[in-house]
């Protein structure tokens, strides 16, 4: 199944949400220029169940010498061939010669003197499992063997028939592969060869990972005593493709019911085109349950990560009867019955759902002083998950109040069970705002507070937002936030359209269906304050010393922190469905692990 | 109910004069060698392994300073230190899985190895469980009691286990109130703590739960409530008085019964099984004349020529959690400390949770059927890439590439240095032979299974 066939296969539109994700952010290339010799698409050649695809056309990276500095550094170590067995040593070799591809020829892993200039990257059906595949046209049928020497280098297995290769797969990849290379000898294609990445080949190349891991020598230059962190060796890459721009790709257009995605993304000055066939949306009533232009909690100081899903719940709840199958219908009826029994009364539940506007926007933020203030426990600072609701009236959440309190009533009894400490609500309203805390009780029998102390579950409500907080300090400054940007418009609308000030203050685009932005510098902060809770975790559950522990986790918080800001946003305008996805990297100074202060990136 | 154990009477100590016999300091030569298969005994029953660094050590020290240095044990290194920054975040959590898990982190890097075990044998001894006291934090507090003060003289490691919230909560204290005695904290006082079955009748339990009355908890500390207490005159083992809780316990620890049962106890623990009964006079006079001080008597009895007799190495069965540990310090290597709870406690061995008030059941009752499985488990598992324990480093990196047979006698050195019988041996290198062509990570994983299964990795 090839060709336009393609727009029939089932796919999840998930997974291909991710993979464009992947494709848009990790594959620039040249433009795709047709070739005279090669009339038809290379993915014609894709083996069968060939779902999804990425065809391109070139390869030509200018990455920054990291990769070079890498291999001076180990070339260079006298230390490095005591440090490694030889084993090791050559697979460390295979690595860097294959870096050194990277660096001069592109992205085809330093094949790309061997391939002729076309490679379609896809994800490939295999009943209920999902596989990657690579298909490319070699430049000669006789540099298969040359091909097969270097996959080897690199501790690969391969497997050669003819002048065609695959890495090692099950039974059926092969059968699979097979069909295809049949198909180029017929004459129905070009010299190809076609690789699966099965999971047995992954797995021998996450633990060359791990060995690698294991063998401490400096990396990039960076002299602190920290374990080389394996995604060193490919993140780099990744990052330096756009030369510090903006990446931005999108676009996606309904056809005849369903998706097709076309995302023109633009790379460092180079275009490329991605094509992902999707599976038709849900019938068609599903759309009922899509709303968009609704309001986004805004974002705070120290914003990690942002999300909103335009999406109807009452709608939804509404139309179950039609929308869902038999089994997805009683759950959700006997979730319903929960609601309603939780807020005492029949159709609590649905009167509850009713008062909701659509969209349910959610926020991870960092704590501030303030709120660490107020926190007996100051062993770790944990972010803060709230979760918004926005409100078309307020009035039936007063009885989510009331719910709040019996469900505490039962967990106390189950803490208290169990030795825990009880929680205890405390309610304040100010300004039409109301707020209430379930806080731990203070602990009487000789025990310090426990780690648990620093949650505070939070119920709070304006008139516009309904919030649901692991801690109130957010909540609470999302709320006067609002109110004072409500005051301040409709002091502007003199007095005029109230509900209009707010969505003023709220919108984010216009025909805005779903948003997720992550700030990866918050994400490393986070992940720095909490890093002795975090290395205690590794030292219970991996056994991992805490020094090396802690050594790890900040090398993690480097490595994302070099991850600037995504934002990933789609939408409904004009007919058509839009999607656009934003990368921002952090500045240059900040990726420079040896200027480390780089905590600094954090650039709300 | 603890496996009883068969006091046998041995063939008669070689007179040597002065009133002790078994327990006379071991001479190097007069007594036998002290040698590398001596120190190999005294390191597995004193510490959990072997590794070659100590045994050198100990060869240099002999056989009393060796024992002086177990006693000891070495200063805490900066490792050991940091893994003590990590215990408010560790124990935060009030879980007890948490903090069993801790303590196997502590345990494999421990430089007080003896105190370690000294803290699990105590775990045993009073024993407590988190699933009814439901206080991570007292049973925290009680573990430090055992660390502390378990190598110290026994009445104050037994008042202040007594008197912890955990102890306290865990045999009822705070509802044994005057005119309503509940017997329980008596009762275990007598018969697991003090003296021992046999050493007290009904009545004296009736009189010591009298004496205790009064003892509870408030704000999560011991406290003495004058109004529960019952004043009136008690009589215990033959004494009379008007005794509160800690009365009884000066009087309890005066008696000769309670140094024999401590004795008995020290002796099946570091002796064997079948100690001789008149090493057990012998060592109840050592604790007696040293105030019931337990380090010191080790110190005797750890150099003493009975334990040094050589039918009395590989007398023992390793517990789970000692049989780990032993794995662990002898190759010297990490493993994931929540699935080492998780795996001793389906070898019948839960840390904070044992079966009842006696705690384990020891010897041969470590293994039935059903522990003998998880015991194989715990082999084939440990070292296998991706599996549960995380070996660090892994079994590859620990053991030299020099080929199958090579690896195979690597680990048998490593585990048991005094060798194999040449059977067994034979079995396992043909195993390495045939697995040659196995990836090395698999092929190792299996043969440290192998080995870990033989009946010599399972005595001490």
């Amino acid at each position: 199944m090839h060709g336009n066939d393609v727009l029939s296969v089932p796919f999840p539109p998930s997974r291909c949400g991710a993979l464009g994700l992947f494709l848009a952010l990790g594959l620039p290339a040249l433009s795709a220029q047709e070739e005279p010799a090669f009339p038809r698409r290379l993915v014609d050649l894709a083996p069968e169940g060939t779902a999804a695809w990425f065809e391109w056309g070139g390869c030509d990276l200018d990455v920054a010498s990291l990769h070079e500095r890498l291999e001076r550094e180990a070339e260079r170590s006298s230390l490095l061939p005591r440090l490694l067995r030889s084993s090791e040593l050559r697979r460390i070799r295979g690595m860097l010669r294959l870096t050194r591809g990277l660096e001069r020829n592109g992205l085809v892993a330093g094949f790309e003197d061997l391939l002729a200039g076309r490679l379609v990257f896809g994800l490939r059906k295999e009943g209920r499992r999902v596989r990657a595949f690579a298909l490319a046209k070699l430049r000669a049928p006789s540099e298969a063997g040359s091909l097969q020497r270097r996959l080897r280098a690199l501790g690969l297995e391969v497997d050669r028939r003819g002048p065609y290769l695959a890495l090692a797969g099950d039974g059926r990849t092969r059968e699979a592969i097979g069909r295809a290379w049949e198909r180029a000898a017929r004459g129905e294609g070009p010299p190809a060869f076609v690789t699966d990445l099965p999971a047995r080949s992954l797995l021998r190349f996450r633990i060359d990972l791990q060995e690698l891991r294991r063998t401490r020598f400096p990396l990039l230059g960076d002299r602190s005593p920290v374990p080389a962190f394996p995604a060193f060796l490919g993140w780099p890459l990744l990052l330096s493709l756009s030369r510090g721009e903006t990446v931005e790709g999108g676009v996606a257009v309904a056809a005849d019911g369903g998706l097709v995605l076309e995302v023109a993304a633009k790379l460092g000055g180079i275009e490329e085109s991605l094509r992902i066939p999707l599976a038709p949306l849900p019938a068609a009533g599903g759309r009922d349950s899509l709303r968009e232009g609704g309001k986004v909690l805004p974002r705070l100081e120290g914003t990690i990560c942002r999300w909103r899903l335009g999406r109807d719940l009452a709608a939804f709840l509404e139309g179950r009867a039609r929308l869902l199958g038999p089994r997805a219908r009683r759950q959700t009826e006997s979730f319903l019955q929960s609601l309603d029994f939780a807020l005492r009364g029949p159709r609590g539940g649905s009167s509850l759902l009713q008062a909701l506007a659509p969209g349910l926007s959610g926020l991870l933020v960092l704590s501030t002083e303030e709120d660490r203030r107020n926190r007996p426990v100051r062993l770790l600072d944990p972010p803060v998950l709230v979760l918004g609701f926005p409100l078309r009236e307020s009035g039936p959440v007063r009885r989510v109040e009331s719910a709040l309190g019996v469900l505490l009533a039962v967990s106390n009894r189950d803490r208290m069970r169990r030795g825990r400490l009880p929680r205890r609500v405390r309610t304040e309203t100010r300004d039409g705002i109301r707020l209430s805390a379930a806080k731990l009780v203070t602990p009487k029998d000789g025990r310090p507070w426990p780690l648990e102390a620093v949650v505070t579950p939070t119920l709070a409500h304006g008139a516009s937002w309904l919030l649901v907080g692991s801690e109130d300090g957010p909540c609470r400054r999302i709320l006067f936030r609002e109110r004072r940007q409500d005051r301040r418009s409709a002091g502007r609308n003199t007095g005029g359209d109230r509900a209009g000030g707010r969505r003023r203050g709220g919108a984010e685009e216009s025909g805005l269906l779903d948003l997720l932005e992550f700030d990866f510098a918050a994400a490393a902060e986070a992940l720095r304050r909490n890093r002795k809770l975090l290395a205690s975790r590794l030292l219970v559950e991996r056994g991992t010393d805490p020094e090396r522990g802690m050594a790890l986790l900040e090398t993690i918080a480097q490595f994302v922190e070099r991850m600037g800001r995504v934002r990933f946003t789609d939408g409904i305008g004009e007919g058509k469905v839009w999607m656009r996805i934003r990368w921002t990297p952090a500045p240059a100074a900040d990726r420079n692990p040896g200027e480390a202060g780089g905590r600094g990136g954090r650039e709300r | 109910m603890k496996a009883r154990s068969g006091q046998a009477t041995l063939g008669k100590a070689p007179a040597l004069g002065g009133s002790r016999t078994w327990l006379r300091p071991f001479r190097p030569g007069r007594d036998g060698a002290f040698d590398e298969a001596a120190v190999l005994h005294l390191l597995r029953r004193a510490a959990f392994g072997n590794p070659p660094s100590e045994v050198e050590r100990m060869l240099r020290l002999g056989p009393e300073g060796a024992a002086r240095a177990l006693v000891a044990g070495s200063e805490p290194d900066r490792a050991a230190q940091s893994l003590e920054d990590m215990r408010p975040f560790v124990l935060g959590t009030e879980s007890g899985r948490d903090l069993a898990a801790f303590w196997f982190a502590r345990l494999c890097r421990t430089r007080h190895p003896l105190r370690m075990r000294m803290t699990l044998f105590w775990h045993d001894h009073f024993a407590t469980s988190i699933r009814k006291v439901r206080n991570a934090w007292w049973m925290t507090e009680q573990f430090e009691t055992f660390e502390g003060l378990g190598l110290g003289p026994f009445p104050d490691l037994c008042r202040a286990v007594v008197k912890g919230p955990a102890m306290l909560r865990w045999l009822d204290a705070p509802s044994n109130r005057k005119g309503r005695p509940n017997e329980n904290l008596g009762r275990e006082l007598l018969e697991l703590f003090t003296l021992g079955r046999g050493n007290y009748g009904e009545r004296d339990v009736k009189e010591a739960a009298r004496a205790l009355t009064g003892w509870t908890i408030i704000k999560g500390r011991f406290r003495f409530d004058r109004r529960r207490h019952d004043p009136g005159v008690k009589e215990v083992c033959g004494k009379q008085g008007k005794w509160d809780g800690d009365a009884l316990c000066t009087h309890l620890f005066s008696l000769e019964s309670c140094a024999r049962f401590l004795a008995g106890k020290l002796l099946e623990h570091f002796v064997g099984p079948r100690w001789p009964v008149e090493a057990r006079t012998e060592l109840a006079e050592v604790l007696r004349e040293r105030g019931l001080h337990i380090g010191e008597a080790l110190e005797v009895l750890l150099a003493s020529r009975l334990f040094h007799r050589p039918e009395f190495r590989g007398a023992r069965l390793r517990g789970p959690i000692e049989w780990q540990a032993w794995v662990l310090r002898s190759l010297g290597a990490r493993a994931s400390p929540a699935a080492l709870h998780r795996s001793a406690g389906r070898m019948g061995q839960r840390l904070l949770d044992p079966p009842d008030v006696a705690g384990w059941p020891e010897g041969e009752a470590w293994l039935s059927s059903a522990s003998w499985l998880q015991r194989a488990d715990f082999a084939l598992c440990l070292g296998r890439p991706g599996g549960p324990f995380h070996l660090d480093p892994p079994l590859e990196e620990l053991v030299p590439d020099r080929g199958p047979e090579a690896e195979c006698g690597f680990l048998i050195r490593a585990l048991l240095p005094e060798g194999l019988p040449r059977r067994a041996e034979e079995i396992l290198k043909a195993r390495a032979r045939a697995e040659a062509r196995l990836p090395r990570p698999v092929r190792l994983a299996g043969l440290l299974g192998a080995l870990l299964l033989v009946p010599a990795a399972h005595r001490c």
